[in-house]
């Protein structure tokens, strides 16, 4: 049977892995910083705006580059976490693609995800943030809005995901790469071979 | 869910949950029948007094890698399964969701349980009972939402080796110890 403790050995390895993906402080603004919060602010308020319904929150403190979407009861939440939106390397546009990304999460519509039925799955979520979410907001510039996001928020991610532990191309979630070329991104994000 | 981004390791320790615990193909109900089947295993869940990893060993729920026909490493997987239990949730949480799991699975009243996880400031659970019929007093469908904090990079020190007095996570549940 292994030792017991060389599961800490076994969580250094993991604790990029459960559950987001830790970014490293030199990567990251300050949490304080104000022209980072002043347009965080106004790419939220123009989604707030759009969807009603739908509270966003920023964790401003949280080294996870990540966001999320989630139902505490009926309320519809979208939470995006500190190491996205302190980010050096994602800008505005990043912001606005995961904010769309996380809405589509509420209103994309079927295919659902396997266990909640009222979550969209991560490749409807990215068609409806193409397609409904970011034009909503943007109108006619949505397609740049979503090319350069896409290329700031998969670049980031992709920098920081170690080699073979990227999930699986599936449909209901694909790769980074294919969601990065969904999008219309051209960086190159390294990847699985997909099918 | 409903992450930009899952990891591996979130989506196996969810879809090991979920799985096991669905409404759908009666995982909940399998559960139950083997708790009732077993004395030993329905009074620790009466009692609500395993350690980290034995409900685990007990149900046979790891997040292994059930791609490419099983894992080659499946103690590490245990290893991380328990590390998880006792590091990250802690003990109060980890008492408080062995209390809303064992009456999950001792309540006929309930169908199924699914499995989310939140980050948060600080460790917390929420656990939102639905009804899932017309019936407010249910049969319900529990669902609940492990909320931990992120450990930042470089700060993985904080979770020292285990002192000798502390029992083995990885130990087999009481009653299958020779």
């Amino acid at each position: 049977m292994l030792a017991p403790y060389s599961a800490v050995k076994v969580y250094n390895k993991l604790h990029n892995a459960v559950f987001s993906i830790s970014v490293p402080p030199e990567q990251l603004w300050p949490s304080t910083d104000r022209r980072r919060r002043k347009s965080a602010a106004s790419v939220v308020a123009r989604f707030s705006a759009a969807f009603t319904d739908i509270a966003i929150d920023i964790a401003w403190d949280s080294v996870s580059l990540n966001a999320q979407a989630d139902r505490v009861g009926s309320l519809a939440q979208v939470v995006i976490y500190g190491g996205l939106v302190r980010h050096r390397q994602i800008r505005w546009q990043g912001l606005a693609l995961a904010i769309a990304h996380e809405i589509g999460h509420h209103k994309g519509g079927p295919p659902s995800h396997r266990w909640y039925d009222w979550l969209s799955t991560d490749g409807r979520a990215d068609e409806w943030a193409a397609t409904v979410g970011l034009p909503a907001v943007f109108g006619r510039a949505a397609p740049d809005v979503a090319r350069a996001g896409a290329d700031q928020l998969f670049g980031a991610l992709a920098d920081l995901v170690e080699p073979g532990t990227a999930p699986r191309c599936e449909a209901e979630q694909p790769c980074l790469a294919c969601r990065a070329r969904a999008f219309g991104a051209s960086g190159r994000i390294p990847s699985r071979r997909c099918k | 869910m409903g992450l930009l981004y899952t990891t591996e390791g979130t989506r196996r320790i969810l879809d090991t949950l979920n799985t096991a615990f669905d409404g759908s193909d009666n995982g909940l109900k399998y559960i139950r029948a083997q708790a009732k089947a077993d004395a030993k295993l329905e009074d620790m869940l009466t009692k609500q007094n395993w350690a980290a990893g034995h409900l685990a060993s007990a149900l046979k729920l790891f997040p292994y890698n059930q791609g490419g026909g099983g894992s080659s490493d499946f103690d590490t997987d245990k290893a991380r399964w328990a590390y998880f239990l006792k590091k990250v949730i802690g003990s109060q949480l980890f008492k408080d969701l062995k209390k809303k799991l064992a009456e999950a699975i001792l309540s006929p009243n309930f169908v199924s349980v699914s499995f989310n996880h939140r980050e948060s400031d600080s460790p917390n659970l929420w656990v939102i009972d639905t009804p899932v019929g017309s019936n407010l007093n249910g049969p319900y469908a529990r669902q609940i939402t492990l909320l931990t904090i992120n450990v930042p990079a470089g700060k993985q020190d904080q979770f020292d080796p285990k002192t000798s007095d502390e029992p083995d996570p990885l130990a087999k549940p009481p009653w299958e110890k020779p």
